[in-house]
């Protein structure tokens, strides 16, 4: 169910009942969709169960997905993956409230704001990988000019910010990337509805922080929650990023799976599609593990 | 207590002024409409006694101190605006019990209140539902109730009746009116609707052109309109010139009785409301007489234009037996003439 605001009315888009006419319009795109995406999962879902009859496997077996569930770096990339994808969505979605805050309250012409936040959001994660790369590395343009400015005595002390631990890098990639997708999803909710439910909300007596926890909180989770989950969700499951910015050891799932799925030793190949079926459950998981906390939320707002 | 009270108050945006030199007082327990067109600045006027507008010039005082420093959240006015504006995101219960929270009462004692008041205002039982699974009209009473469980000392509605249809209107402003009845809280009511500033208050301020033409009792503004511009708002339409001669009015169809005239030779400007204009047959009396040029039936009342020398004269009567080229008497009895405060002369001409 998804639920929003539109001219201050609640409009709730109901799971909508069985309805023959529906299914017939519905059928051709649903096909389509099945035989793509089905087609393509089960076809992975085969390969990764060792169903490769060009390299001469043919039996099916689970042993793909047990070896690399039980790699002694399975927990090591399943963890970096997690804080690349986590930490990552949390700090841009902290920023981005803050940022549709900001520009609401400043009443900053709405379609300047689409301008400059759609700027972002057509570049590709690629290109911002790449010039983060030039931008960060130790010999690259801030090191350089820290150097330059006498702030540092050489570019090499400059600190590691690329291939580095902590991911820093990639997060810092994913968070310019996804800031202006998730601040468009807040700001077209403040914008039809939050203004006036804030006036009453003061006019209620409540100040300016329960205001925020009380009025604004409410109003934009379900759609931060959207733009979060589907945030989460490509950068849980997106190679090209970690693949440029992050360390060689430990990899990220995804660029596991890339490199297992490129080896040159075709009997790699099965492991590397078995970890892109382990990124999407997980991914599901999420998203199931998120929609039962929401259910739990809502119960506790108004069945009290 | 709650006395609000209005001081030489100025309000616009930008470079527009909306409303100028603005004074009235709105008793403690009284209930006062804000009566004015569209445009004229009455929901101006509500937000800044709310603390959304800040005034220009002039003072608001509550209780006799002034208030003008305060943001909205500490003001001792609650605001219900015109839409209902409930939190979609909580049920009825804790829609009304909001602002309790917020106060931080416990969760006991705002249950006893929300449930004290959503018995006054008809809503019992209603708690558990969310908010678009109530009517409109319940919608407007959880947000009236939601105001009221604060107990401000002065309620600012902004037309929150408007959004209903004509049944369910006439049925919540009795309600209205009589929970601030019960209540005794001092409410100032926006409207635009004539009838129900005065069915509904104890007084009335009529704001035109940005200007608060008369305040007084919903039967002085209707029976004795201060200028001809309320008069009109009021329904008047016709406005005569006239000269004075031993307490009759002299005009150029014909002379009456006039009570509250002043003394001969002024040249006043007069009104009679439509429906206290009588029609008969022409009977030779010498009264005035008059040619019916129009007739509209309006349902309780027909409408009827009648040329009386070269001036027009609207009556509205319960009759409908009149017909296009009749030739009438046109009587004004004496005590429902109205005859103006001479205004300054240039006034007198844009008005009529
Ligand atoms: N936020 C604003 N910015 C600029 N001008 C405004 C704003 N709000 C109202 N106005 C103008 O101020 C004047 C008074 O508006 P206001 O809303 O107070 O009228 P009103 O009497 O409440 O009318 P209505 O009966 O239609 O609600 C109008 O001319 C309107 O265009
Ligand atoms: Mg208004």
């Amino acid at each position: 169910m998804v639920s929003g605001q539109i001219n201050g009315r609640d409009v709730r888009t109901r799971a909508v009942g069985w309805n023959p006419r529906l299914a017939v319009l519905l059928a051709p795109a649903l096909a389509v969709m099945l035989l793509l995406f089905g087609g393509g999962l089960a076809l992975g879902a085969l390969q990764a169960l060792g169903h490769l009859p060009g390299a001469g496997m043919a039996e099916l077996t689970a042993d793909h997905f047990t070896r690399v569930l039980l790699d002694p770096d399975f927990p090591t990339s399943l963890g970096l993956t997690f804080h690349i994808a986590l930490t990552s969505t949390v700090i841009a979605a902290i920023l981005s409230v803050a940022l549709a805050l900001a520009l609401t309250r400043w009443a900053v012409s709405s379609r300047l704001v689409h301008f400059v936040l759609q700027v972002p959001l057509t570049v590709p994660h690629l290109v911002v990988a790449v010039s983060m790369l030039f931008l960060l590395a130790p010999a690259g343009l801030i090191a350089r000019l820290a150097a330059g400015a006498g702030l540092i005595a050489s570019p090499g002390e400059f600190p590691l910010l690329v291939n580095d631990r902590w991911a820093f890098g990639i997060l810092l990639v994913y968070v310019w990337k996804e800031i202006p997708f998730i601040t468009l999803m807040v700001l077209s909710v403040l914008q039809n509805a939050g203004g006036e439910l804030l006036e009453v909300g003061r006019t209620l007596k409540a100040g300016a922080w329960q205001r925020f926890r009380f009025i604004l909180l409410p109003v934009i989770a379900p759609s931060l929650a959207a733009a979060c989950l589907i945030v989460f969700a490509f950068t849980f499951g997106a190679f090209e990023v970690p693949y440029l910015l992050g360390r060689t050891y430990p990899m990220s799932l995804p660029v596991w799976a890339y490199r297992s799925y490129m080896d040159v030793d075709l009997a790699a190949r099965p492991e590397g599609i078995a970890i892109g079926l382990i990124i999407a459950l997980v991914v599901m998981g999420t998203v199931a593990l998120s929609v039962w906390l929401n259910r739990l939320a809502r119960g506790r707002e108004t069945g009290r | 207590m709650g006395e609000l009270r209005l001081e030489s108050l100025a309000l616009g945006y930008g470079a527009q002024p909306v409303v100028q030199d603005l004074t009235f007082s709105v008793a403690d327990g009284e209930m006062m409409a804000l009566l004015g067109p569209s445009g004229a600045g009455k929901t101006t006027i509500l937000r800044a006694v709310a603390g959304f507008v800040r005034p220009r010039a002039g003072r608001i005082l509550i209780d006799g101190r002034p208030v003008d420093h305060l943001p909205p959240e500490r003001r001792a006015v609650v605001m219900v605006f015109q839409k209902a504006l409930l939190f979609p995101f909580l049920d009825v219960a804790a829609n009304i019990g909001f602002g309790l929270k917020m106060q931080g009462l416990d969760a006991g004692a705002i249950r006893r209140r929300v449930a004290a008041v959503m018995e006054l205002t008809g809503l019992a039982g209603l708690g558990r539902r969310k908010v678009h699974e109530i009517s409109g009209g319940q919608q407007q009473r959880a947000a009236l109730a939601r105001a009221l469980v604060l107990q401000p000392a002065v309620l600012l509605l902004d037309e929150p009746l408007s959004s209903l249809d004509a049944n369910l209107r006439q049925q919540m402003r009795e309600f209205v009116q009589q929970i601030q009845a019960e209540t005794r809280v001092t409410t100032l009511f926006v409207t635009h609707d004539q009838s129900e500033a005065l069915m509904m208050s104890h007084r009335v301020s009529l704001l035109l052109d940005g200007r608060l033409r008369q305040t007084g009792t919903p039967r002085q503004l209707f029976y004795r309109p201060a200028d001809p511009a309320v008069a009109r708002f009021f329904g008047g339409e016709n406005f005569f010139h006239g000269r004075i001669e031993n307490g009759r009015l002299v005009t150029a169809f014909g002379s009456f009785r006039a009570p509250e005239a002043p003394g001969n030779g002024h040249r006043p400007l007069a009104t009679i409301r439509p429906e206290d204009v009588r029609l008969d047959l022409e009977n030779g009396d010498g009264a005035v007489t008059g040619e019916v040029t129009r007739t509209r039936f309006e349902g309780l009342a027909t409408r009827v234009w009648l040329r009386c020398a070269d001036t027009t004269v609207v009556a509205l009567t319960p009759e409908s037996r009149w017909t296009v080229g009749q030739r009438l008497a046109v009587v004004f009895p004496p005590e429902r003439v109205r005859i103006f405060p001479e205004p300054p002369e240039k006034r007198r001409e844009s008005l009529v």
